[in-house]
C-alpha cells in the first residue's frame, strides 16, 4: 500500500476521492483541505506520493508543492496535480513545475488509482 | 527731329518687350503649336519641368503631355481657340518619369502677319505645390476628428507633416510642435531601424499597406501604414496607430472568465460524476435495478453536460482566438493510431470494431497532437454511433496529390441531404442520433472544422442514406529529413480522467 496524500479544498471532491482511492485498493489515503495542513501533517505521515489540486484559497497546489519539496524526504516524490483548468499551456506549465503528471477534472473515479498508478510507473 | 523721337520710343518698347518675353520664358513654361495642335517649339522651362527632350516633344500632338482625365479639354481649348478666343484654366500634364504636374494654362491664339490664325502659344506655370497643399487640407480635414491617432511622415526626410487631434494628444503637442519633429529623433536606433524595414515593401510597391503589433512609448499599438503619392510627387507614409490597451484588457478579462467558469463548472461535476460512478461500480454496495437504472440516465446526462461544457468553451476560445496550438512536425499514424486506441473501449459499447485498414507510416505533417486527437476522436465516436451493432468503422490514409487524407468510413445509416448542408453548423445533429441514447452536443463537428482550419488543414465528408458516410480530413504533407521519436512522444500523455 503506498501513502498518498490528497490535499483539496473542495470536501465533495475529498469525498469522491478517498472513496474512488480506496476502492483501488493500493493506497493508504490522509487527505488534508489545504495546503498549510500538509505542510505541517506530512513528516509525520511521510507520503510516497502527493496529488494536489491546483487552485485552492489561500496556498496554491504549486505552492504547496514547493513548501513540501522542503521538508526532508519529500525532495523527490512523485507529485500529480489535478485541475479544473485544462487548456494545454496551463498544463504544461503545472508539468514544468517537478510534478509527474496533471489528472484533469472531472476525472473518471473507477480509473483514478490506475491512472496515478500508471504514471508512477512512467 | 520728330522722326528720331518716335524711332527712340519703338526701339526703347521693342527693348521692353524683349526683357519682358526673356523674363516670361525664365519662369513660364511656353509652348506653340500650328493649326493641327502639334507641338512645333517649347522652351527650356518645359522641357526642364517635365523631363522631356526637345526632339521628344517636337512634331507631337500636345495632347500627348495632358493627364489621361485632362484630354477631353483638348476639344474645348481647340474650340476656344478657332474662335480666336484665350482659354485659361488648370490642367494636370505628365511628366516623363510618370509622375503629375499641375499646371495653370493660357492659351491663346496664333496668327500670322496678315492675320490668319496659325495654331496656338500656351503659357504654364507649376500649381503643383499649391495643389497638394489643398488636397493635403481636404485630406486632413477628415482625418482630423478620427479617433485612432494618425500620422504623416515624409517618406524621405521622416520628418511629420501632420498629426491629427488624437496624435496630438497622445503626443502633447499642437498644430505647429511638431514642426520640427523627425522619427530619427524620436525612435531609437533600433525602432528606426525596424520601422524603416517595415516600410521598405511599401516603398517599393511590393504592396499597398502594412499592418503589425507594436509596443511604442510603452503602449500597445496595432499599426496600419500606408504610402500616400501626393500630386507633387512627394511620398508620403501616413501612419494610422490604434491604442490596444483597451482591446488587451478585454481579452484578459475573457480569458479569464473563461477559465474560471471552466473551473467553477468542472468542480461540482467532479462531485456529481464521481460519487455516481461510485455507486454504479456498487463502491457502495450492490445498487437495486432500478436504481441502477435511473442512476445510469443521470450519469449519461451528467456526462452529456460535462461534454457540453468543454464544446463551449472550446468555442469560446476559438472565437476569442485563444486556443492553443502546438503546432509540430510528425507523423500522422502516430496520431491515429492513438485516437483508434482511445475510442476503442467507446466502440466497444456498441458492439462496433474499428480498424486502420492503410495506414502511411512515413507521412509527416505540422499538426497540433492533442487538438488533431479531439478532431479524430470525434469522427471515430460519431463513427460508432452511427453503425449498427455488430459493425465496423474503417480507418484509410492515402495521399491526394500533397496532401494525407485520413478518412474515417461507417457503414451506418448515412445522412440524408438536407441534413448534410448544415453538418458543420453549431448544434446539428443527424437525426439517428439520439435514438441510440448517445451523449452528443451537436458542436464536434463545429469544433472539428474549427481546429482544421486552425492547423491549415481541411474536413468534407461524403454520405449516401442506406449506405453509410466516410468523414475526411486533409492535412499538407510535410517532407522531413528525420521525424520525431514516438517513444519520447508517448511519455509526454497526460493522465485525463474519462
Amino acid at each position: 500500500m503506498l501513502r498518498l496524500m490528497h490535499v483539496e479544498d473542495d470536501e465533495d471532491i475529498r469525498e469522491v476521492a478517498k472513496m474512488a482511492l480506496e476502492f483501488s485498493g493500493q493506497f493508504e489515503i490522509i487527505q488534508c483541505p489545504s495546503g498549510e495542513e500538509a505542510i505541517e501533517r506530512a513528516p509525520e505521515f511521510k507520503p510516497e506520493v502527493l496529488l494536489l489540486d491546483v487552485m485552492m484559497p489561500g496556498m496554491s497546489g504549486p505552492t504547496t508543492l514547493q513548501h513540501l519539496r522542503k521538508i526532508d524526504g519529500l525532495q523527490d516524490t512523485p507529485a500529480i496535480f489535478m485541475t479544473a483548468r485544462a487548456q494545454p499551456s496551463e498544463i504544461e506549465e503545472l508539468k514544468a513545475q517537478s510534478a509527474l503528471t496533471v489528472v484533469v477534472k472531472p476525472f473518471d473515479p473507477i480509473t483514478l488509482g490506475d491512472q496515478i498508478m500508471a504514471a508512477l510507473r512512467g | 527731329m520728330k522722326r528720331m523721337h518716335a524711332n527712340h520710343e519703338i526701339s526703347s518698347y521693342t527693348s521692353k518687350m524683349l526683357m519682358d518675353i526673356a523674363a516670361l520664358d525664365q519662369h513660364a513654361m511656353i509652348q506653340i503649336t500650328d493649326l493641327q495642335a502639334r507641338i512645333i517649339e517649347v522652351n527650356d522651362c518645359l522641357l526642364s519641368a517635365t523631363g522631356f527632350s526637345n526632339s521628344e516633344l517636337i512634331g507631337q500632338s500636345a495632347s500627348s503631355l495632358y493627364h489621361d482625365r485632362d484630354r477631353p479639354m483638348a476639344f474645348e481649348i481647340r474650340d476656344k481657340i478657332l474662335a480666336g478666343l484665350a482659354w485659361t484654366g488648370e490642367m494636370r500634364l505628365m511628366r516623363k518619369d510618370g509622375s503629375v504636374m499641375w499646371t495653370q494654362a493660357t492659351i491663346v491664339p496664333r496668327r500670322d502677319s496678315e492675320g490668319a490664325l496659325v495654331g496656338a502659344i500656351s503659357i504654364r506655370s507649376d500649381i503643383s505645390e499649391s495643389k497638394f497643399a489643398d488636397h493635403h487640407n481636404d485630406l486632413t480635414t477628415t482625418l482630423h476628428k478620427l479617433s485612432d491617432e494618425v500620422y504623416m511622415i515624409d517618406s524621405d526626410t521622416f520628418s511629420f507633416t501632420y498629426m491629427n487631434e488624437a496624435a496630438m494628444r497622445r503626443a502633447k503637442t499642437n498644430e505647429s510642435g511638431y514642426d520640427n519633429w523627425n522619427l530619427r529623433k524620436l525612435f531609437s536606433d533600433q525602432e528606426f531601424d525596424g520601422f524603416v524595414q517595415r516600410i521598405a515593401p511599401l516603398l517599393d510597391g511590393k504592396t499597398d499597406q502594412v499592418h503589425y503589433d507594436a509596443v511604442l512609448f510603452n503602449v500597445p499599438y496595432e499599426l496600419r501604414l500606408q504610402l500616400y503619392k501626393a500630386p507633387a510627387g512627394k511620398r508620403i507614409i501616413v501612419a494610422i496607430l490604434r491604442d490596444k490597451t483597451e482591446q488587451a484588457e478585454i481579452e484578459r478579462v475573457r480569458a479569464e472568465l473563461l477559465a474560471t467558469i471552466s473551473h467553477e463548472l468542472r468542480t461540482p461535476m467532479t462531485s456529481i460524476k464521481g460519487a455516481m460512478g461510485l455507486l454504479l461500480s456498487n463502491a457502495a454496495g450492490e445498487l437495486p435495478e432500478k436504481a441502477r437504472g435511473m442512476l445510469s440516465i443521470a450519469y449519461r446526462n451528467a456526462d452529456r453536460l460535462v461534454m457540453i461544457i468543454n464544446d463551449i468553451l472550446d468555442i469560446e476560445k476559438i472565437a476569442a482566438g485563444q486556443m492553443d496550438f502546438d503546432m509540430q512536425v510528425m507523423p500522422l499514424v502516430v496520431v491515429v493510431e492513438e485516437a483508434i486506441a482511445a475510442n476503442e473501449q467507446f466502440a466497444n459499447r456498441f458492439d462496433v470494431s474499428v480498424s486502420l485498414v492503410e495506414a502511411d507510416r512515413d507521412a509527416a505533417a505540422s499538426f497540433d497532437f492533442g487538438r488533431t486527437l479531439q478532431v479524430l476522436t470525434n469522427l471515430l465516436s460519431n463513427a460508432a454511433k452511427f453503425s449498427p451493432p455488430g459493425g465496423r468503422v474503417e480507418v484509410v490514409m492515402k495521399r491526394v496529390k500533397d496532401r494525407m487524407r485520413i478518412s474515417v468510413r461507417d457503414f451506418g445509416e448515412g445522412i440524408d441531404e438536407a441534413a448534410q448542408a448544415s453538418i458543420f453548423e453549431r448544434f446539428t445533429q443527424a437525426a439517428s442520433g439520439s435514438r441510440r441514447g448517445v451523449a452528443s452536443t451537436g458542436l464536434g463537428l463545429n469544433i472539428a472544422r474549427a481546429i482544421m482550419d486552425e492547423q491549415n488543414g481541411s474536413i468534407d465528408f461524403v454520405s449516401r442514406l442506406g449506405e453509410g458516410s466516410t468523414f475526411f480530413v486533409e492535412f499538407p504533407l510535410v517532407k522531413v529529413g528525420s521525424i520525431y521519436d514516438t517513444d519520447e512522444r508517448d511519455g509526454d500523455k497526460q493522465v485525463e480522467g474519462a
